[in-house]
């Protein structure tokens, strides 16, 4: 039977089989933009590792938006958590997750939402996100995080840049000059060619039509996935709907301290903690620290061109700090300038638009899991900080949050 | 791998839609002619297209001359090429690196100044073609006059990547009779039924079994004696499902230009005996040492001693080139040895014929035998030797 099928087509019309094959290519297209309109993550708290692009699954634009459509009304004040693991929450479990103590503390005028992926830069999923629904939610503010003087490469980052790259080519984001230039700069640094820059807005154009990215996502959500990856490495999970993984990241405040601050990674993570300030700042000629003018100028160019200048005033940016295990283990020297990089940070981001933010002070080496993520009580203080921040920025934008 | 991305999925659709809109005849030829010059030249890029372009125009005129000399001296610039593009750092590693270590390092870096960073775009295809184009035609076959036939004969883009590897007299009046007719429902079928076909044998099953195999392998000596066994097998259809994906895929997109290309597998995990084995696998590559290295070099016309010879010489020469390393040079030499034996067992006095008679009677062991082989074969071909043999001593039951 099976060889039979799979020998050329003598038992079958080949007009019917070209039929079949244009009403199923018809069918999918259908169920693809089906798919596009419906929430089909109806327990969302986050993307978390079997629905990321970490197990092969990429969340389409179209996925995301309906996500943020089915839980939020436009006269609420949307927050869009942006960046990497530690807005995600890595080191929180979903039902201690520091978004929800936000969207506990902000109350029902405003609706939260996490779109931080592991890995993520600060411009990448909810950033992109919240240009698409600009308009159709123009009460919004993105929480997105960064180390002190270190903007992303616009465009986002390898893993998720498609995000972005896919809104581009559907002709949803803001047509903003100074990105579009940087873009064009990449492609010619990384010698993409004319074809292939013509190739990807082939590709969004068709898939905006038929709907693939969508159908194929929808499939692996809620049908079969078809693709073996490192995290779920056994063939009966091979074929798994992706809606079958639970979230299981744990919470990981049980682990003793002597677990997440493990001695032989001290100097390790010491020499990353020092980097966060020596890769960016040195002595100024008349005392005291400076940003290195490069890494200013770099910073300059490329805060300023990330994010469309109409959106930068509703974007805060979290300078996430290393633990306090760590930091206290600096010389005096090094932890001034590490002082200095955060403030600095702070005004550099500032000075280009965005509103900028670092921890409260009473961040403690219990709240972390290690030397960024934040445990429970570190999420729930990290969320006290920001509501105030958020709710600050909703007022100076004149938002009117709406409870029901 | 170009045929999975969606710039080859866009161009695949796009050249085919408008070449059967091209009209029929000449205007067809050329326009797929552009159609595969631009295919080349993006994924080669315009420095890797120049030695196609030499070796292409070498071999057109060396063909036309109908020059028994200059074919000749055209084959061996085809073959210098090959060698040198893609084993010249090999080849110093193992012939002059035991006797000068200082000069081999010198040759080495020298020849690395020479060479792009990479070979061109499916240098080990297009010479083979090549040389079975100037052999051919050296021995009388008639040369192909029209530039734009022999352009095409050279970088047809469906087969250009991964083959199969084509002979001229049976691909170029496909081509003409693929540019002088209408669009047929039953190629298009045939064709999609392929394409479709080599991407679920690619994508969902290789790619998968790839994944599978890449996190076991490590974990092979604490697997079960069984568990070891189909690990062996996830092996060879790993193989056999990524390569006979991408022909699938070639022969279905030449099929969608109304053209056919010779097949190259054929349920060879079915085969019973390692000849019938090589009459399935990799079809065009096999029969292309059987006709180019093997029978010129007298095949098995001059007794045994030279026929056990030639074997191991073209399959040394099969194994080298699937690339330049000592595991696929012994992987080839390890189905030469095979084929020997499976060729000449029936002859061992007393032994011979008892054996002969139990593998006739029932093909069943005959074919674990063969399949057996071949599978530890692939582990020769995939794993450095030292460690192909320490996984196939576990798979005898060693500790």
């Amino acid at each position: 039977m099976i060889q039979r099928f799979l020998t050329p087509l003598g038992w079958l019309n080949p007009r019917w089989f070209l039929a079949g094959f244009g009403a199923a290519f018809v069918l999918m297209s259908a169920l693809g933009h089906l798919a596009r309109n419906k929430d089909y993550h109806p327990q969302f708290k986050r993307f978390h590792s079997m629905i990321s692009p970490e197990t092969a699954y990429r969340p389409t634009v179209a996925e995301m938006c309906s996500i943020v459509r089915a839980r939020c009304r436009k006269d609420q004040v949307l927050v869009l958590i942006a960046g990497n693991s530690i807005n995600y929450g890595a080191g929180q479990s979903a039902d201690k997750l520091w978004t929800d103590e936000l969207q506990r503390l902000l109350g029902a005028g405003y609706c939260v939402i996490n779109f931080a992926f592991k890995g993520a830069s600060s411009v990448d999923g909810g950033v992109v996100i919240g240009e698409v629904l600009r308009n159709e939610y123009p009460q919004q503010i993105v929480v997105t995080n960064a180390a002190p003087v270190q903007p992303a490469e616009p465009g986002g980052s390898g893993g998720y840049g498609y995000l972005f790259r896919e809104a581009r080519g559907k002709g949803m984001l803001v047509n903003w000059a100074p990105r579009e230039a940087r873009l064009e700069e990449w492609n010619r640094i990384h010698e993409i060619g004319t074809s292939d820059v013509l190739c990807e807005r082939l590709v969004n154009r068709l898939d905006e039509v038929v709907a693939f990215r969508d159908f194929w996502n929808w499939m692996s959500h809620e049908v079969v996935f078809t693709i073996s990856v490192p995290l779920n490495p056994r063939f009966p999970h091979m074929l798994r709907a992706k809606k079958s993984f639970k979230d299981t990241d744990a919470d990981a405040s049980v682990l003793p301290l002597s677990q997440r601050y493990r001695p032989e990674n001290l100097e390790m993570e010491l020499k990353i903690t020092r980097a966060f300030s020596e890769a960016v700042c040195e002595r100024a000629p008349e005392g005291g620290w400076r940003v290195r003018p490069l890494e200013e100028a770099k910073f300059t160019r490329f805060a300023s061109m990330g994010v469309p200048d109409s959106l930068k005033r509703r974007t805060i940016v979290i300078l996430s700090q290393n633990s306090p295990h760590y930091l206290a283990r600096l010389t005096k020297e090094e932890r001034e300038r590490n002082d200095f990089a955060y403030l600095a940070g702070i005004e550099l981001w500032k000075a280009n638009g965005y509103h900028a933010m670092t921890y409260a002070p009473g961040m403690t080496a219990n709240d972390f899991v290690d030397r960024t993520h934040l445990v429970a009580s570190g999420g729930r203080k990290l969320a006290s900080a920001v509501a105030t921040e958020v709710r600050a920025l909703a007022a100076t934008l004149k938002y009117l949050p709406n409870s029901p | 791998m170009i045929f999975t991305t969606h710039w080859f999925l866009l161009f695949a659709v796009l050249a085919i839609g408008v070449y059967w809109a091209v009209p029929r005849g000449q205007w067809r030829l050329w326009y797929l002619g552009v159609v595969c010059v631009f295919f080349h030249t993006h994924f080669a890029g315009p420095a890797g297209v120049v030695p196609i372009v030499v070796l292409m125009a070498v071999t057109y005129f060396a063909g036309l001359s109908r020059n028994r000399v200059a074919c000749a001296l055209a084959i061996a610039l085809c073959v210098a090429a090959l060698v040198f593009y893609k084993y010249m750092v090999f080849l110093i590693g193992a012939a002059v690196q035991p006797l000068s270590p200082a000069f081999a390092a010198t040759l080495a870096e020298g020849s690395r100044k020479l060479m792009p960073g990479l070979p061109p775009l499916a240098v080990s295809f297009f010479t083979f073609e090549f040389v079975h184009y100037l052999y051919d035609v050296r021995r009388g076959g008639e040369p192909l006059r029209s530039p734009i036939k022999f352009v095409l004969f050279s970088i047809f883009f469906p087969s250009l990547v991964a083959g199969p590897i084509k002979r001229y007299m049976q691909f170029v009046p496909e081509l003409e009779q693929a540019a002088s007719r209408t669009i047929s429902s039953s190629d298009m079928a045939e064709g999609l039924r392929r394409i479709g076909l080599g991407f679920f044998k690619k994508v969902l099953l290789a790619e998968n079994l790839t994944s599978w195999i890449e996190l076991t392998q490590p974990e092979f000596s604490q697997l079960s004696l069984f568990g070891r066994w189909i690990f062996v097998a996830a092996v060879a259809l790993r193989i056999l499902f990524d390569f006979s994906g991408y022909s699938d895929i070639a022969i279905g997109c030449a099929r969608c230009l109304g053209i056919r290309l010779p097949e190259n597998f054929n349920w060879p995990y079915l085969a019973s005996n390692l000849q019938q084995f090589w009459q399935r696998w990799h079809i065009s590559l096999s029969s292309w040492i059987r006709d180019y290295v093997y029978i010129p070099l007298g095949g098995n016309r001059h007794g045994f001693a030279r026929k056990l010879t030639n074997g191991l010489i073209a399959f040394g020469l099969c194994g080298l080139w699937h690339g330049p390393a000592w595991n696929f040079v012994l992987w080839g030499l390890f189905h030469g040895v095979g084929l020997a034996v499976a060729n000449g067992y029936e002859k061992i006095p007393k032994i011979g014929p008892v054996l002969k008679v139990f593998f006739d009677r029932d093909v069943a062991p005959g074919w674990m035998l063969t399949q057996s082989y071949v599978g530890i074969g692939w582990l020769l071909f995939f794993y450095p030797v030292p460690e192909a043999w320490r996984m196939t001593k576990l798979l005898v039951g060693a500790t």
